[in-house]
Formats: structure tokens, sequence, C-alpha cells
């Protein structure tokens, strides 16, 4: 039987798909618009009448929210026990984790999507409101600064596998000892901060540095992805972990 | 075959649940699962699909490492926990989410199978069952997936009476000979007549285990005046209830429920 199978692949990525939103997509995307709507609705109401401002809240909200689906699928993927448990599903490892992936890559496109309609129609309802004159100048959500993206699209993808981390590593602290932990958590922070350090001390211009941290987190991101599924593997089968 | 080689497995460091276990399971057999509460009946199912991993020694289920949990593995063993929950989704849901994973699934047997516990197909949140409903689902289910090893655990905690019946009937008719059943019940009496093997797990964790051909062999279950020449004993209402060595070679019925007493009680070793 091959390790990796397309079918199977998507077979669990149903299965978790369903089991994320209660089995129901029509209650999924119920409660994914509501969360939506909190993440534009709250700054409107709290952040003035500065659109720029409210509209950066919203951005800033629903990137967090983006975030979320993959430590949740990573759950899911272990903890489905009803009535067989993740884990016990006849499916490889490497198929459970691309699977998780992918239905956190499907539930982040269907929010940026959901995100960027519903925030272009709150937003063009506020604007007719609160500045009338600015309104048509507007434009959707996440792309009003395409040269901020550059660094937040892969600080995101960062922040998203680093949270998937967490928990094997909080399995696994006993095993490495909290010292090993820290000094990854401190390399982590330091080579982030490497190239904004050199712009400072005047070695790099400011492009440079931006695009040399987005290097940074993509291949940070790439090493989370592939530790992650070590650490998976690990906490699997790991008999010292196991119980 | 399901090779269980020097297992041992406890939960904490210094407790241990099941120790030295060393026995196999043969296909196209039902072997009923005995033990006091907190026996490890539980653990060993768990370690036998690999769901827990052995902190000594091995299983193997046809020669592949249970606790590797290789789609294969996973594929031929269905576990049937004592406590679970569906969710809220129609039967057809469930079906058609977990089916696809079990290359021989059979809607005919399933079909049968819900048929026989007089259970109706459109069920249309399976969270809403009854617990002794919710159980004949999932079995229905795990005789339709065909695994080659089936393991229940408690299999008629919350059945009526008639639907024990059933269950026995559904289990025999659908069991082929390449198929393996592993049964962990309390009530002796629900699958004393099913049994082809017996384990007995002990309280110092090891296990006593014996087919019931060997047993019948071996011993004779009678009702006594006396217990003269008995290894094991018990009173009742006509006298005793007696395990003799089966030297005349006669036929009796196991009495399972005395077998457990005398091995649990050491008599039997």
């Amino acid at each position: 039987m091959k390790n990796v199978s397309f079918k199977r692949m998507m077979l669990f990525s149903r299965l978790l798909l369903n089991n994320a939103c209660a089995y129901s997509f029509l209650k999924g995307a119920g409660v994914m618009a509501a969360v939506i709507l909190f993440c534009i609705i709250k700054p409107i109401l709290t952040e003035g009448n500065d659109m720029q401002a409210m509209m950066t809240t919203s951005e800033d909200l629903l990137k967090v929210l983006f975030i979320v689906p993959l430590p949740l699928f990573q759950a899911a993927a272990i903890g489905i026990s009803k009535p067989v448990p993740g884990l016990m599903i006849p499916a490889s490892l490497i198929e459970k984790y691309i699977s998780v992936y992918f239905c956190a890559f499907i539930a982040a496109v269907i929010g940026m999507a959901g995100s960027i309609l519903i925030g272009a129609g709150m937003y063009g309802i506020a604007g007719h409101v609160i500045d009338p004159a600015e309104t048509a100048g507007l434009r959707p959500l996440f792309f009003r600064d395409t040269d901020g993206l550059l660094i937040d699209i892969p600080l995101l993808c960062l922040a998203a596998t680093v949270f998937q981390l967490i928990w094997p590593t909080l399995l696994m602290r006993r095993k490495t000892g909290k010292p090993v932990i820290a000094v990854i958590v401190c390399g982590y922070i330091l080579l982030i901060f490497i190239p904004a350090f050199l712009m400072f001390v005047g070695f790099i211009g400011k492009d440079a540095a931006r695009f040399s941290t987005a290097i940074i987190l993509c291949l940070l991101t790439i090493l989370n992805i592939l530790w992650g599924y070590l650490l998976m593997k690990h906490f699997e089968f790991d008999r010292s972990v196991n119980e | 075959m399901i090779s269980i080689s020097k297992v041992a497995y406890g939960y904490e460091k210094d407790s241990i649940v099941v120790r030295n276990l060393d026995f196999a399971i043969y296909k196209g057999r039902i072997y009923g699962l005995l033990g006091k509460n907190g026996s490890g009946k539980t653990t060993l199912l768990k370690l036998l699909c690999g769901e827990i991993f052995p902190k000594k020694g091995k299983i193997t289920a046809d020669g592949r490492d249970a606790a590797e949990r290789e789609t294969e593995t996973l594929e031929n063993i269905f576990f049937i926990p004592a406590e679970f929950g569906f969710g809220h989704l129609s039967l057809d849901k469930f079906i058609r989410l977990h089916s696809p994973f079990y290359s021989s699934f059979e809607t005919t047997i399933l079909n049968d199978c819900l048929e026989a516990f007089g259970m109706d197909k459109n069920i249309r949140d399976m969270e809403k069952l009854s617990f002794g409903q919710k159980r004949k689902v999932l079995f229905s289910f795990a005789l339709a997936v065909r695994t080659t090893y089936l393991l229940m655990d408690e299999p008629f905690e919350g059945m009526d009476i008639p639907s024990r019946d059933v269950f026995r009937k559904m289990l025999i008719r659908h069991l082929t000979e390449n198929q393996t059943a592993v049964i962990s019940t309390h009530t002796v009496s629900d699958i004393e007549n099913l049994l082809s093997d017996v384990i007995i797990l002990k309280t110092d964790g090891s296990a006593f285990t014996c087919s019931t051909a060997e047993l019948a062999r071996k011993y004779a279950f009678s009702e006594d005046f006396s217990t003269e020449g008995a290894v094991y004993f018990e009173p009742c209402a006509g006298g005793y209830r007696t395990i003799r060595p089966n030297i005349y070679d006669e036929e009796s019925s196991l009495d399972l429920e005395m077998l457990f007493n005398a091995v649990t009680k050491g008599v039997i070793k």
C-alpha cells in the first residue's frame, strides 16, 4: 500500500473539515461569517471616525483569525474521537499531516474571500455614513497597502506553524528539558531580528532588510513544517510520551 | 495472527497494568476477554489495535508492529471502544466519511445488521440515539468494514436482551473464517456459547489463555453433591458446582463464571 495516496489525503481532509464545522458546512460558514463580522464591526464602533485606522484594526484581527485553523485542524487530526480516533483512521501519518495543512489552507482562503467580501460591503456602508468623500478611494481589506504584505504573509505563515509546534513541544519538554526549548526560542527571535539590527547599525538599507526578513520568515516556516512533522511522528511513536 | 510477546504496560512509571503477556490471537476465532475491574482489559484492547504502545515487548498484527500504525494495520483492525460519541451527523454522512478508508466495506452487511436490530437506516442525528442504539450502529458498521480483527470493549453495555441475541446472530452470520473477534465483557453469560477461546487477565497483570475445546478436554464442569476430586468448587442450591479433571472424557458445557473464578483465585494456572 502506498505511503502517500492523494485519494486518502482528500478523504481525511474531508473528514477533518466536516469535523471542524460540526458536520454542517452551513453551520461552519455561519460561525466564520459571524467572527468575520465581529472583526469588521468592532473597529467601526470603537475606532472613532478614522476609516484607515478601522480597516487596519480589522485586518489585524482577521490575520489572527487565519492563524487559528491550523492548530485546530492539528488537534482534530489527533483527537477526533467520534468514534474512531483521528490517528487510528487508516491513513499514513504523512497523509494526515498534509491534510491538516490542506484544510487550514482551504479555511484561510475561504476566510480571506469572506473577509474581503463582507469587509468591502461593511466599509462601503460605513464610508457613506462616516466620510462620504473618502469612500470612493477605499480598496478592499488586505489590498490597500500591498507593500506590507511582503512581511505580513510570511509572518502569518510562521505564526501559524509556530502554534502548531507548541503542543508537541510541551509534550516533549520533559525529555528535551526547558533550557533546550529556551535556546530554540531565543534563536528564532534573534534570526528574525537580524536584518532589522543590521539596518539599525547601517549595514543594509530598509528594502534589503525587509526582503531578508521575508526570506528568513519563509525559511523558518519551511523549517517549522518539517519539524512539525518530525514532532508529530515522535509524539505518535515515542513510547515514553504516548499514554 | 496477532502476536503478543512479553508485553508490559502501565499508565504511570511505577504501576503496571499488564505484565509479561505472551500469547497469540489466531484468525477465524472468537476470543472472550475476561477480567476483574482494572485488570487491564481495555488497556490490552488498546495495545492490540496500536492506540497505545507497550512499555516493554512487542505486538505484531500479521507481522507488522501494531505500534507503527501502518495504514495496512489500521485498515485491518477495528476497535469498538466502551465509550464513544458520534457527533451530530446522519448515519448516511458517517458512512460516507468513514467507509472509504476500509476497502472491504460492504453495505449489504451494514443493512442486514441494522435491519436485524430493528434500526431505521435514516438516522438524521446519531448523537440523539440512546447509548445502546449507538452501540448497535457502530457494531453493524464494524462488521461491515470486514477488518481482519474486530476488537470490542463491553459491546453489550446498554443493549437490551433481544439485541444481545441479535448481536450474537450477526456476529456468527457475518464473521468469516479469515476474521477474528475479541470481546471484552463482564457478563460472561452473553458470550458463553459464542467463544472459541478465552483470555482471562489476572489481577497481577498476567493472562490465562486457552481454547474452549482444550478446556473441555481438560476439565469437566458439573453440579455434584460432593467436592471429591474437584480442583475448584462453589456451593450452590443443589450441592456444589465443581471443576474436575476430565479423566473419563466426559462431555460438559463450559461454565465460564466458574472458570473465571478458578483462574483469578489461582486454582487453575
